[in-house]
């Protein structure tokens, strides 16, 4: 059984719509990649799912239940977490400290959360950075951050908006090394701007296109075709490698 | 916890850092009746605990929490009039204090409920309306002595709320032991989860609320907390004063007042309303003798307010930090 479903999510502001009956399911255990180019609604369709937008029209299915529009803290008590593309790193807390906000969701006592907090940060590879303050990070270590501190809510999916953007080659490969050791734990969705991070990572992936769900398929199907092609790279492109 | 802006060391340094304060703070407060003994020090000593209870409570909500609260004279009022009412009626004072703490609890669900679940700065804004609300509405009313107040007639005694009477340093600590609980449950508070889901909230709710912190629960204990002991403070005040008017004890001034103290101390710590109310206790009074008694030292706090909020939003404390700072970078 599918453990996240997507139904026809579509959201106007104002006359715009910023996605258009979007529906695609996840599967336990799976890394679905989120692509497109920017604007394409990416961002609009994760703020939906994790409930910090309501959808215009359409559901989200979380194991059966439907979770459409609830609070966010709700949602994150049904098992999904999500991190932001723009980072929202608590600025006076300690890296620790950040991931222990993450883990007293499970954990009533700031023993066991600052516990958990550490293992999580061992799990991320950042424990060397444990007694920083947010405000001192690099946008590599907050990044970071954003996806430890998801991690330490115990979620059963996991959404990672841009993870990687902005981040130079080694950086990167690090946080590529770490979503494929959470994901043997946990299933992801992530949404990335880069599609040479994305393709070898995925499972398989949703391309959308002005809102729309262009096509979805395994990463050697998306990398082939034609019409992704020309709405990443342009017309010219596509034509030159047909 | 790092509540102060800096990480904290597991050297000997560290150690003096985070039990420093406690032997200071404890220190000055236990011993300044003995240093300073004569009945007019004693009044300041009182005032002084008033001012560090109220602002201690306020800073919860204001400084954890980060929702500015320019309403809680009210609280301040519920609880002067609380024992006000029983000296009238011949109540037990201790009961009364009680049960104006249970009825600031239920005013701070009353206002919280409907107004954490907006967005933005709204809270600000209606604590203003809702003081001036409880001002009008206690000015107006008989029962509660309308603009007049209530004159007391407290008997001495540590059962009557009123031990050694106004001037007294047994006053003094009967005040000590209430901010002791103010600070102890502080302290307590800001090592629980509770503590931690309130400074993510001032940081970032958005992120907060991704990390599962019900937002409007957590505002709303950090309220009713800070709710409880500024009533306590209020009761503390009316005993001392033996009285209780709206002037006093419910106008926007004095909701002023209470914030004030803590911005200058310094929101981010549990000291920082401490240092406030010792800070602007001895100003008040200095500027009261050297220019009269004509709100000028309210001037000198507005300057010292605009200073603080430009160059160093945790105040007192804050500046403290960068010089402790300042003093480790020199000596590696």
């Amino acid at each position: 059984m599918n453990l996240l479903r997507v139904e026809g999510i579509t959201k106007y502001f104002g006359g715009l719509a910023a996605n258009k009956d979007i529906t695609f399911e996840v599967e336990e255990g799976e890394l679905l990649g989120v692509i497109g180019p920017n604007g394409a609604g990416k961002t609009t369709l994760f703020e939906q799912i994790s409930g910090f937008k309501k959808p215009s029209e359409g559901r989200v299915i979380l194991d059966g239940k439907d979770i459409t529009a609830q609070r966010p803290d709700k949602i994150c008590s049904a098992g999904l977490a999500r991190t932001f593309q723009i980072v929202k790193t608590f600025p006076e807390l300690t890296v620790l400290e950040n991931v222990m906000i993450g883990s007293f969701h499970r954990e009533s006592s700031s023993r066991a959360a600052r516990k958990y907090a550490g293992e999580v940060l061992e799990r991320v590879r950042f424990s060397h950075k444990a007694d920083a303050l947010g405000k001192e990070l690099t946008l590599a270590g907050r990044k970071r951050v954003e996806v430890a501190r998801a991690v330490a809510t115990r979620p059963r999916i996991l959404l990672l908006d841009e993870a990687m953007a902005g981040l130079n080659k080694q950086e990167s490969a690090e946080a590529v090394e770490v979503v494929r050791d959470l994901r043997k734990e946990v299933t992801v969705v992530m949404i990335e701007h880069v599609m040479e991070i994305l393709m070898p990572l995925s499972d398989r992936i949703v391309v959308l296109v002005e809102g729309q769900k262009l096509l979805e398929g395994t990463p050697e199907e998306i990398a082939s075709n034609p019409q992704v092609l020309a709405a990443y790279l342009g017309e010219r492109f596509a034509a030159r490698n047909k | 916890m790092n509540v102060n802006g800096l990480p904290q060391g597991s050297s000997v340094w560290g150690m003096v850092r985070q039990y420093l304060p406690w032997v200071l703070f404890l220190g000055f407060f236990a011993l300044y009746p003995i240093v300073f003994d004569s009945p007019s020090d004693h009044t300041l000593g009182i005032k002084m605990m008033w001012f560090a209870i109220a602002a201690t409570g306020w800073n919860m909500l204001g400084g954890f929490a980060g929702q500015i609260s320019l309403g809680h004279a009210t609280f301040f009022g519920v609880g002067a009039y609380a024992v006000a009412l029983a000296d009238e009626y011949e109540w037990n004072p201790w009961l009364a204090m009680i049960l104006g703490m249970g009825v600031a609890a239920i005013i701070a669900v009353i206002i919280g409920w409907p107004v954490f679940r907006l967005k933005g700065h709204y809270f600000t804004i209606a604590t203003i309306g809702t003081g001036e609300i409880a001002f009008l509405l206690v000015r107006n009313s008989e029962f509660l002595g309308g603009t007049e107040g209530f004159l007391m007639r407290s008997d001495e005694g540590f059962l009557n709320f009123y031990w050694g009477g106004r001037q007294k340093w047994e006053f003094y600590y009967l005040g000590f032991v209430l901010l002791l609980l103010a600070v102890v449950s502080t302290v307590m508070i800001s090592k629980s989860r509770m503590g931690y889901y309130l400074q993510a909230i001032r940081n970032n709710q958005e992120a907060a609320s991704s990390l599962g912190v019900p937002i409007a629960k957590y505002k709303q204990l950090a309220f009713i907390y800070s709710a409880v002991f500024v009533s306590i403070a209020g009761s503390y005040f009316a005993q001392q004063l033996q009285f209780a008017g709206p002037d006093e004890a419910f106008s926007l001034d004095t909701s002023i007042r209470i914030t004030i103290i803590a911005v200058i101390g310094g929101v981010l710590s549990k000291w920082g309303p401490m240092i406030g109310a010792i800070v602007f206790l001895f100003l008040s009074e200095w500027t009261n003798i050297r220019f009269g008694g004509n709100g000028f030292d309210l001037v000198i706090f507005g300057f010292i307010v605009m200073v603080m909020a430009a160059f160093e939003p945790n105040g007192l404390i804050g500046l403290g930090n960068r010089f402790a700072h300042l003093l480790e970078k020199a000596k590696s």
